[in-house]
This record gives C-alpha cells, structure tokens and sequence, in this order.
C-alpha cells in the first residue's frame, strides 16, 4: 500500500486519507442505544458538539452517562443510530472506519493497555509497523517517542510488567503518538496515577495539543484534570448538559 | 509483521506454548494410533473377506440303534451286527429357511453316470460278473461248490473254466437255507468275487498259497429305480423276486422277461466299465477337497462364480482322466449322463452296487448330452485326498446350472438321505451364528452342520478385538482434541481479548487481528500435529508387530488353507503390510483443521466484542 505525507500536518496517510488533515470534528444529534442482556441502553441521545485540533477537551460525567460509548463513536468502532460526525465535512460513517482509526485516531487508556509480552520499544514499534514502515527505521522512531515522553533507554528494553504505571502510560501516549492519528481520544488516563505521575501525563496531554496541533479529548472524573481541559463538555444520562470553555 | 509479532509473543509465554504443543501433539498421536490402527484392521478384514469363505455341510443324524444278524456261510453261524439307523429322511427344502442368508444355497447333489468310449475304472465293479455256469455236483451252496463256466455274458472269467461258489452270507430272516444246485443243469448267475477265502470238505485238499478264488452267486435283475421324492419307482419282477431261487437256462430263457433282463444286465456291466462319475455343484468350494486344499487346480483355471451362475458348459477334470483321454485344458469332452445317484459316490469305493435297469428292465437311457470345455485340471493331492469328503476317481466337476433343473428325475438309481458329502453351502463369513439361531428357529431336529472357515472367526475375533483397541485411541483422541483446543483456544483468545481489543483500537482490521492471534496457535497446532501424527505413525507399526505375534498361529494355519486353486502357496498380508502414512497424515490433518475450526469460532465470538467496552470492562 501506498503512504503519503499530507502537507498540511506531516501526517503519514493511506492514498483513500491522502489530503485528509483533520481540522475539525463535527458531532451532530447523534444518538446511539445497545442491547444487553435485560433491555435495550439508550447510552447516546442527540449529542451535538464540534472539536477541534489545538485544543484539550475534557468529557465529565457520572459513571453511565455515555462518556465511553461516545468515546467509542467518536474513534469510529461503531457509527451512531442517528445523526452524523463529520471529520472534515465528510461522514464517518461513510469512511473506511479501520483506516479511519489506523490513521486518525490514537487511544490512550486507565489501565495502559500495553501489550505484556512486548518490550517497551516494540509496544510502539507496532504501529508503525503497522504503517508498513521498516523495522529499522521503527525502531528509531519508537526510540524518538519514548524519549519525546521522557522515559530513558534503559526503559526501552522492559516489559510492561517491569515498568511503573507512570512509565507504563508513557509507553501508551508514546505508542498513541507512533499512530501518527492526529484525534487523541483518552479514557481516565491518570486514574491508577499517583499525584506526580498523573500531573506529567496531563501535561504531556496538552502539549500534544497545544504544540503539536492534536484534537486531545479525555474522559474523566477528575475535577482537576477536567479543570485544565481547555473546553469541559459535561454529560448526563447520554445528553450533553454543558460545554464550558475554559481560560 | 503479523507473524513476527505473533509468534514471538508465543514464544515469550513459553511454558503455555510447549504445553500446548505437546498436548496437541498427543492428541494427533491418539488419533493416528487410533486411525491406524482401525484403518489396518478394517482394511485386513475387507481381504479377508475376499479371501476366506465360510462352507457348511448337512448330516442327517442317525439317531436309532438296530441290531441284526447274518448268517456266514464260512462260519457255519450267525454273526451280529449293531448300526445306527436313519430315522425319516428329512426332505433338502428344510434347508430353505428364513435367516439362512446363503451364498450358494444348500443343495442335496445326485452324481451322474457318464458314459466314454474307452474302458476306465470309473464307477464299475469289475469284480461283478455275469455267467451261465453248470455244478460239477449236485449240492447246497453252503461251502463251495463247483461249477464250471458255460457262457460268459459280461466280466473277466475264462468260459470252461472251473470256480467255486458259495452262499457266502445270507440274509437276516432267521431261517435261511443255502440254496441247492444240481449238477447238469445251468444256471445264470450273477457273480460276486469274494476273494481267496475258499472253505468247506471239497476244497479241503486245495493247498491254501494256491489261492482258489470264491465267488458269491445273486439271482437279482430287479430295478432299483426311484423318484425325485425318494419313493421306491414299482418293479413287478422285484416284487416276484423273493419267489426266484434261481434262474435255469432253458430253451426260449432269453424271450422271458427275467431273460431279457439278463440280457440287460449284461450289458450294464460293459457300461459300468464304462462310466465316470460327474458331479454337479453350485462352487468348487463346496467340495471340501478344495476347500481344504487337498485338491488344487495344476493346470488352467478354477470355474468362476459367473461361469457357475450363468450355467456355462465348462468342466473341471481330474489329472488322471486328462490323461487317459489325452485331453487338455480348452479341449471339449462329451459327457452323455444317464443316471443319478444320491448315494455318496465314495463310500462305495470303486465298486458301483446299484442296479442299472430301470423299473422297465432296460438299461437307463441317456437323458442329457452336451459338450463341456475343460477349463482346468485338478490333481488330487496325497493322502488327503480320501474320506467320505473326497471326491472319486475320474471325477468330472461341472456346474449345477450346466443342465436343466431335475432333468434326471427318470434316472434315479438311488436316494439317500442328506449327508455331508453330498450337501454343501456357503454363508457370508463370520455369520456362522446368526444362521444356526436362525436355523434353531425353524425347530427341526435331525440335522447337524458342520462349518469350515479356514480360521476366519478366530482371525475376525482377534481383529475385532484391535478394532475395539483401535476404537478407544480414536475416541480417546477425538475428546482430547477437542479439549484441549477449546482450552488452549479459550487461554489463547478468549484470554487474550485485551490484545484483540488494543489491535482493533491501533487500526487493525478484525482479519489482520485473527491473524495475529491464530497464526501463532495454528503454528504450533501444525507442529504438534506433525510431530505427534508421525509418532502415531511408528507406534502403529510397534503395536500392529505386538498383536501380530499373538495371531501368528491364525494366519500360519490360513496361508496353508487358502491357497485354493493355486500351486503356491497363499500369504495373507500381515497387518504390518497394511499400515501406510495417509491415516496418520489424516489424523495430523484432522488435528490442524479442527485447531483451526474451534480457534475460528472463539476468534469470531471475540471480535464481535466491541473493543473499547471490552477495555472499559477490564479498567473496572
């Protein structure tokens, strides 16, 4: 497959996202439910709200307000019941949503996600290689990123089970990076941090946003970290209740 | 990439993939063992069907006890004898029964008298004259008495010629008086050599190395002629005979009827010399001699099962009979039939004893002639060729449908009941059992069977045994497998979601990630599954060599039997010889397939998890 370099960015896109540097997410009315196994979940009802890059983005709510679900929406894993997100003006739903996510969107999770059996430098080889980039020049990249995040060579040999969880989310926001997607969607990336840890990461966070141009959104509890989200959209049984944007 | 990732996070998890590997490589073991072996047995058991045959034969039993008494000249006294009789003969369609599931069906065969030019030791009694003879001295024939050989109808004696006669051994009546001759008159007679055994005053002087020859006298022509269901055909001269003493040759004897049939018995003896014996059957199998290998085809073929079922116009011929006529295998012989008999052919001997006359006074007609091929030569070999199961000298084997049903119900010169010679069928193998419960069901008492299988039963019971063997290894391998595959795939996918979701999340296409997930497994699903089917393989061979040592004796006793029609000898392959690499290669195969099968069903059911709750799930 064929790799371009969009001008705009620098992001590294297939030929179908060739000239797709996101500028701006557009969510409107969406709706979405579920059925488990009792009754059927309304977890998404008529949300509407734009993002753009540049910008930390913090989504609050109680657990079951849909902050998950609209997460999920918003990295393409499932398209909404009603209305449209558009990336760009163009339809997601539209889109191939496996390249959408491979080339646009990155995850950063809680509990890290890492794969265990992988050192920390092949856990962010492995989206590169994805890309089909070489295994050699993956390997100095991934080594860029790591240490872009802050961890030292002597990290790059380790497993995730050997490393700390600050480092551990290190690896995560460096292998988020290495996806090269330009939309970073993170799910209470502090919540197993203590207080050190959880301020680099947040750091980290908005910096990828402010210097590097990411549409940043975090999902989470924490009044703290929602307080240093440059826009705060606040959730409540699957509705958008408020969109603050913050100083 | 795939593969690289794959496989090397396999190889990280050591203890879980060599376990793994080696329980599928079990499994695969299990089921090429298990495939193998059943393979090698169904497959010794499919030959052996063709090989084997299984033969029955129908006795009537003897089942009451008679004593009798016979009066010995020789002896000047009674001797007595006990022998075990026949009670009614049990009519051949009995054989005819529901269950019997019979291959060639049972049959109560006649042999046929059939006439040659040329003078053989066939069915005739040489030793069986007829002549007209006149006693040197009156007297009664109770020691011998001369007479001297007036005219010679039929036999070798030299006319003129003085022999000695005695009524050797009378009948059972109780009363019986040797009969009286008188010198002067002559009298024809029939004349039984009875060997050197010459007694009485007038012989006395005689010294015994000059070896006098005795001769019993018989006064009969009567017909011994009867009808398909045994009944006695009526012959008004036998009914009279009790009445003839003996037969006086006067002027215008000859016109008589008593005459006439001396005539005609006469010229029987001629045809007894020149008679041989034709017995018709449903298989040469069905004649024990080749079956048991006591009579083998030396030269040409054996009739074939089509040739018998269609009825075709070939013959089997002894050696000593090709030779005699100087025929050879593709040469026509002409067999003019024209009586049957029911009595087993050997328990005479050579000598023929029933009358050749018909209830008529004439010699029996031909009643069927054609031209059989002779497809091949038998040679009947050493001792084993004798018993009441042999066949006679000179005997022509043809096939029963050669001839028209019952065309020699006219020519019937004896019955007998259902013997083991005479009644022969064959079942498919192994059913030996179900046709006696079957027969048992009929509840007719009477009759006994008697099975040959050349050891088949024993041989099928030891098989069957491995096959259950056979079996458990199967099973046991198929429950392993599947098993140990919804384990190692619940351990390997199921268990590993957090993976699958983390490779959905970074873009990969659910394709790419069942890749990444099942190229590992899969991998070392094949290895196992080579390694282990490959050691089924050698294992086979181990335990097919323990098993054949203990059926060493079935199949040394068989390759004896079997090799009907054939010179050499017949090997039965061992199960050695039947073991081949496709099962153990199926096995391996199977092992791989259902790997791929069950892994498939746990990837999909993982990859419709939708990944982001999947790792919602987990955080919680």
């Amino acid at each position: 497959m064929d790799v371009w370099k969009n001008e705009c960015c620098g992001c590294v896109v297939t030929q179908r996202l060739r000239g797709m540097c996101m500028k701006r997410i557009e969510v409107k009315e969406i709706s979405y439910s579920y059925q488990n196994k009792y009754q059927k979940i309304e977890a998404v009802k008529k949300i509407s709200c734009d993002f753009e890059p540049g910008k930390m983005y913090a989504v609050t709510g109680e657990s079951g307000s849909g902050k998950s679900t609209f997460l999920s929406l918003l990295a393409g894993l499932d398209c909404p019941e009603a209305g449209v997100i558009l990336i760009d003006g163009k339809d997601l739903s539209g889109m191939d949503r496996d390249a959408y996510r491979r080339e646009q969107v990155s995850v950063v999770y809680q509990a890290f996600h890492l794969f265990p059996l992988l050192t920390a430098l092949e856990n962010v080889m492995y989206p590169l290689e994805l890309e089909r980039v070489s295994r050699k020049k993956a390997r100095e990249q991934a080594a860029e990123y790591l240490e872009e995040v802050g961890l030292e060579e002597k990290i790059f040999s380790q497993y995730p089970k050997m490393m700390s969880g600050g480092e551990q989310q290190r690896v995560a926001i460096a292998r988020a990076m290495a996806a090269k997607g330009r939309l970073l969607l993170a799910d209470e990336p502090t919540g197993n941090l203590d207080s050190e840890n959880e301020e680099h990461i947040v750091e980290l966070l908005k910096d990828l946003a402010h210097r590097k141009d990411y549409i940043v959104i975090v999902v989470t509890h924490n009044p703290e970290i929602a307080g240093q989200a440059d826009v705060r959209i606040t959730m409540k049984d699957g509705k958008v209740v408020s969109v603050n944007k913050q100083v | 990439m795939t593969w690289y990732y794959s496989i090397k996070q396999m190889l990280r998890s050591p203890v879980k993939s060599i376990l793994f590997f080696l329980l599928a490589g079990g499994a695969a073991f299990l089921l090429a063992l298990g495939g193998n072996l059943w393979e090698i047995n169904r497959e010794m058991l499919k030959e052996f069907e063709d090989i084997f045959t299984t033969v029955g034969t129908v006795e009537q039993k003897r089942e009451q006890t008679e004593t009798t008494k016979r009066w010995d000249a020789g002896k000047g006294e009674y001797s007595y004898y006990t022998y075990n009789k026949y009670g009614e003969w049990i009519q051949n369609e009995v054989l005819d029964f529901a269950g019997a599931e019979y291959i060639l069906e049972a049959k109560q065969r006649p042999y046929f008298g059939a006439l040659i030019e040329q003078k053989i030791r066939g069915t005739g009694n040489m030793d069986i004259m007829v002549a007209e003879v006149t006693p040197t001295v009156t007297g009664a024939a109770d020691s011998s008495l001369p007479v001297r050989v007036e005219r010679v109808l039929a036999g070798e004696i030299e006319e003129g010629e003085i022999i000695y006669i005695c009524d050797h051994y009378g009948d059972d009546s109780g009363n019986y008086e040797p009969r009286k001759f008188q010198k002067g008159k002559t009298y024809i007679m029939g004349l039984h050599y009875n060997g050197i055994g010459v007694h009485g005053s007038r012989v006395e002087h005689i010294a015994a190395e000059e070896r006098i020859p005795e001769y019993e006298p018989s006064n009969s022509v009567a017909s011994s002629q009867y009808d398909l269901n045994g009944e006695k055909v009526y012959d008004a001269v036998e009914e009279a005979e009790e009445q003839e003493s003996f037969d006086v040759v006067t002027e215008g004897f000859y016109e008589t009827e008593r005459g006439k049939r001396w005539l005609e018995m006469a010229k029987s003896q001629e045809y007894q010399f020149r008679t041989i014996p034709v017995e018709p059957v449903g298989g040469t199998k069905l004649l024990l001699p080749f079956y048991q290998n006591e009579a083998k085809i030396y030269k040409g073929r054996d009739i074939t099962e089509a040739e018998y079922e269609k009825g075709k116009k070939v013959c089997l011929i002894p050696m000593e009979l090709a030779v005699f006529l100087r025929k050879e295998v593709g040469d026509s012989l002409t067999l003019p039939l024209y009586y049957a008999d029911y009595a087993p052919l050997v328990s005479y001997g050579y000598g023929y004893q029933s009358s050749l006359l018909n209830a008529d006074g004439k010699l029996y007609p031909v009643f069927h002639e054609q031209d059989y091929k002779i497809v091949g030569i038998y040679k009947v070999t050493s001792a084993l060729g004798n018993g009441d199961y042999a066949l006679a000298p000179n005997e022509v084997i043809i096939p029963w449908n050669a001839l028209p049903e019952n065309v020699w119900k006219e020519n019937i010169v004896k019955v007998s009941p259902m013997l083991g010679s005479t009644t022969s069928f064959q079942i498919p193998n192994g059913n030996i059992d179900r046709f006696m419960a079957a027969w048992e069901k009929e509840g007719v008492d009477g009759l006994e069977f008697k099975f040959y299988d050349n050891g088949y039963t024993q041989l099928k019971s030891g098989i069957e045994n491995r096959k259950l063997m056979a079996w458990i290894f199967l099973v046991s391998g198929c429950l392993l497998t599947v098993m140990i595959l919804l384990f190692f795939s619940n351990l390997f996918i199921t268990g590993q979601q957090e993976r699958i979701a983390v490779e959905r999340i970074l873009g990969r296409t659910k394709k790419q990630c069942a890749l990444s997930i099942l190229s590992g497994l899969l991998l070392l699903a094949a290895a196992g599954a080579a390694a282990g089917s490959a050691a089924g393989f050698l294992a086979t061979e181990k335990a097919v060599q323990a098993a054949e040592r203990t059926t060493e004796f079935d199949t040394t006793f068989s390759n004896t039997i079997i090799a009907q029609g054939k010179e050499e000898e017949t090997n039965i392959k061992t199960a050695e010889q039947y073991s081949d690499w496709k099962t153990p290669a199926l096995a391996g195969w199977a092992v791989l397939l259902s790997a791929a099968g069950i892994s498939g069903v746990f990837m999909r059911r993982a990859l419709k998890k939708e990944p982001l709750k999947i790792l919602g799930k987990l955080e919680e």
